[in-house]
């Protein structure tokens, strides 16, 4: 409940300020800044917090079924899609890896 | 906000028994997951999304219906998010040492995703709404889904492009991790995290709470950046 209130407030914020990110971004942000001043919180918050994290995979089922239902046009272009994310994503953490080590040895 | 509060409410309510399908589905993927020891190719999603989809097809039973139904479980993600403060909070207290390493890897890493991938699209020749569609891809879906709106491209796209490139990051982060003696797991989680949004961060936790909070939090600060320089970046390619 305390999380969803979060929620809420995050997307208040979003909508006041007029902010192009997701509300419930704003509201854990807004949650993480609450969180260092109390620890109250953090104790109350701890053990559904944890539930709810270790089944974020359950959540991500149903609009993850969406992609067996997509159009003829996309599908065509696929086997482009497919290789771009493959080798995009595989360079991307490859890179990373070299940036991080660099930056580790140059401290 | 009474009229936000009503839509979450009407998308909770709209919850049918097709969420038991989901649920079984998961249950069957876990299953088979920690049966194989953890290999990412048995992931949960990967092995549950087809026989939903199978399961669908045979009872004639279309997928705005299906989500719909599913309602609970993707407004659960809303209270997830702001879940995530809690084991980033943990980490936070330690950062303030890390931050050169954090924020250049996040600012330089997430931005390179992007030129990479749209860079691809040219090559491969994809239409426009292609490119306008994979652009936000290494962004935790709910921030990806409100980049591509802005942009015009397809959402039912972006969540597939998203969701492959959350799997592909986890299925070969492991040998890149091995190959380059990244052995830390906060630098591990911090390129799962950039690079393959909440899918990594969901594998991140099962390797250790550090390593999902430090997974949350390079996805969190690439999602914020991402909805920044990626407008001018696409315009600059389609220019």
């Amino acid at each position: 409940m305390v999380l969803a209130i979060f929620q809420w407030l995050g997307e208040l914020v979003v909508w006041l300020v007029g902010l192009a990110m997701p509300g419930a971004l704003v509201g854990m942000l807004l949650l993480l800044v609450t969180l260092s001043f109390t620890d109250r919180l953090f104790e109350l918050l701890e053990k559904t917090s944890s539930l709810l994290i270790g089944h974020l995979s359950l959540m991500f089922i149903p609009i993850s079924v969406g992609g067996f239902f997509l159009g003829h046009e996309i599908y065509q272009q696929f086997p482009a899609i497919l290789s771009l994310i493959l080798l995009s994503t595989s360079a991307v953490i490859f890179f990373m890896a070299l940036l991080v080590k660099w930056l580790l040895s140059h401290d | 906000m009474i009229e936000l509060m009503q839509q979450h409410w009407q998308q909770i309510t709209a919850s049918s028994w097709l969420v038991a399908l989901s649920i079984a589905g998961f249950t069957l993927g876990r299953w088979a997951y920690r049966r194989s020891g953890g290999s990412v190719f048995l992931h949960p999603l990967l092995v549950s999304t087809p026989i939903i989809a199978g399961l669908l097809y045979l009872n004639n039973i279309d997928f705005e219906q299906y989500y719909e139904a599913n309602g609970l479980l993707s407004w659960l993600l809303g209270p997830t998010t702001v879940a995530l403060a809690i084991p980033l909070s943990n980490e936070l207290r330690q950062l303030p040492a890390l931050l050169r390493t954090v924020s250049l890897t996040v600012l330089i890493g997430g931005f390179v995703a992007a030129v990479l991938a749209l860079s691809l699209a040219e090559i491969f020749n994809t239409s426009d709404l292609v490119m306008l569609s994979i652009a936000a891809k290494s962004v935790t879906t709910p921030i990806a889904m409100g980049i591509t709106q802005q942009l015009g491209g397809l959402l039912t796209l972006i969540t597939l492009v998203v969701l492959l490139t959350g799997i592909v990051g986890i299925v070969v982060a492991d040998a890149i991790f091995k190959h380059t003696e990244i052995n830390d797991e906060r630098w591990q989680g911090l390129i799962l995290g950039i690079a393959s949004h909440a899918i990594g961060t969901a594998r991140a936790f099962e390797i250790s709470p550090r390593c999902g909070a430090f997974s949350t939090l390079g996805m969190g600060l690439n999602g914020i950046w991402t909805s920044l320089f990626l407008p001018s970046l696409v315009s600059l390619f389609l220019g």
